[in-house]
């Protein structure tokens, strides 16, 4: 039997084997002799009502945030273009890597330099990197190489060796959009901006789940960070873009290899330290999302519990302001985002579920999933239409809402519940499909 | 036709299902972690990444066998 016939007479099996399995729970619920005590009814009532309240706050709060952050969007070109050192670390990225350095050759800037960290790869990493290694006109490629000990570390290295005041780091699988460097470097003109987080789109939209993904990156990602930016309060400098001033680096002392999460540990650092964190949607990174669902789940593990180790570490901040109660906030935030959030999604949907089923309260239930999907359908379309996304996205909000959201939030909550107990984790590697 | 009833019904299913395979998934995940290569019996040298402990009391947090962990 041909493979692709195999793959779909095994998923058509699954499909019928889920919704058996569902339509008996269904049934179960349904015909459940006991009765929950009214106190428990009216608790959880109340307690999906508070949900749904947040969620509404927390669409409007970020959208109008973040439309601030659009009008507040000054285009005009800075008076200055000073040289920019582009950090690439990369540890097997033999497949990518000569995408990304020719991407990065295609930037539209006066003077830079292309700094290629090959972080003890195994594989022809090296090899492809150094066949750019040179001069390109206004630009410069460099390889070095060095034991492999991590990103942080590989990025720590190319800072200590960047020649500029302006630093980009970026990912060895990303590509950066030609004006990248042009539309960011503008908001170092205010002294007090140390660093800019740029905006991620995925670039393999090649299945339903990494479709949905790319709609995430511009609605749950990007629009965040926006309206983030409106307070220079942005908490996560991406992976794939940051753009950093050397000496605020410098002065926090590079990335620190003690969490998961190392992108976000500086940014926190940044923070504490009185710099600004601002983010410039027309610096743009494009990185391949995972294709495969496994795949995905490693990742936002990894997202999860570095996220936690980062505000356990700085979590002297969250009860005291004297910093900047900007701080203070932003980690209140990401407690609410990384814990509660997840924690309430999944709660509120298996207790919707539960009662809906049990006292057969249809009308309600179809109601509160219209206007979630409406939610999601207008936030998915501001988003689409202010990052000059594809339209083709935004149906995707659908599936967005019964699918990919809770099945990443009961991901996050099995990861911080493993954090919670501490059990161990290694960092592994994502493998690379090759399609930038 | 009321399609009030089969909508709530497609909806309950959906959640349930995507729940049920949230959970398979993540089960899957760990699952196959677990299979990836560890570090050799006696060897210091991690596989993929230091170990991450968490101090209690700490602003920091250590790394096992990091010289450049904060003291």
């Amino acid at each position: 039997m041909p493979a692709k016939l195999r793959y779909g007479v095994l998923a058509c099996l699954l499909l019928v084997g889920i919704t058996g399995l569902s339509l008996g729970l269904y049934e179960l619920l349904r015909d459940a002799r006991f009765e929950l005590p009214s106190t428990f009814l009216s608790v959880a009532t109340w307690m999906l009502f508070g949900f749904l309240v947040l969620l509404i706050l927390r669409y409007i709060g970020l959208l109008w945030f973040s439309y601030l952050n659009h009008l507040e969007r000054d285009d005009a070109e800075p008076t200055s273009l000073p040289p920019v050192t582009i950090l690439v670390p990369a540890y097997n990225e033999g497949a990518v890597i000569q995408g990304s350095i020719r991407s990065l050759l295609q930037l539209d800037y006066p003077r830079y330099e292309i700094l290629v960290i090959d972080d003890g790869s195994k594989d022809d990493t090296t090899v492809k990197a150094s066949v750019y290694a040179g001069d390109h006109g206004r630009a410069t490629v460099r390889v070095i190489t060095k034991p492999n000990g991590g990103k942080a570390r590989a990025l720590n290295t190319g800072i200590s060796q960047a020649t500029s005041e302006f630093i980009l780091c970026m990912d060895g699988d990303s590509a950066l959009h030609p004006q990248t460097l042009r539309r960011a470097i503008r908001h170092f003109q205010n002294p007090a901006t140390g660093a800019v987080a740029g905006s991620v789109k995925v670039v393999n939209r090649t299945n339903l789940l990494s479709s949905l993904q790319a709609l995430e990156y511009i609605e749950g990602l990007n629009m965040v960070r926006a309206a983030q930016g409106f307070f220079r309060l942005v908490n996560i400098i991406p992976g794939p873009i940051g753009i950093f001033r050397k000496s605020a680096l410098q002065k926090v002392g590079g990335y620190d290899h003690d969490t998961f999460a190392e992108d976000c540990d500086l940014t926190l650092k940044l923070l504490i330290e009185g710099w600004q964190v601002n983010y410039e949607p027309g610096a743009i990174a494009y990185t391949e999302a995972p294709e495969q669902m496994l795949d995905l789940l490693k990742q936002r593990y990894r997202w999860t519990r570095g996220i936690l180790q980062a505000i356990s570490k700085h979590k002297r901040r969250l009860v005291d302001p004297r910093g900047g109660f900007g701080v203070t906030f932003t980690l209140w935030y990401m407690i609410f985002e990384g814990i509660l959030w997840p924690s309430m999604n999944v709660f509120g949907n298996v207790l919707f579920v539960f009662i809906a089923a049990r006292y057969g309260t249809a009308l309600p239930l179809v109601l509160w999933w219209a206007q979630l999907t409406v939610l999601d359908l207008a936030a998915a379309l501001y988003c689409v239409v202010v990052e000059e996304e594809s339209l083709l996205l935004v149906p995707y909000a659908i599936f967005y809402r019964a699918f990919f959201a809770l099945t990443i939030d009961v991901a996050k909550l099995f990861a911080t519940f493993e954090e919670l107990f501490k059990l161990r984790m290694d960092w592994g590697k994502l493998e690379r499909i090759g399609r930038i | 036709m009321d399609v009030v009833p089969y909508l709530s019904a497609v909806i309950l299913i959906s959640t349930i299902a995507t729940i049920f395979l949230a959970v398979l998934s993540y089960a899957a995940f760990k699952l196959r972690d677990k299979r990836r290569p560890k570090a050799k019996k006696g060897s210091s040298e991690p596989v993929y990444f230091h170990r991450y402990r968490n101090r209690p009391g700490a602003e920091g947090a250590k790394v096992e066998g990091d010289p450049e962990a904060p003291a």
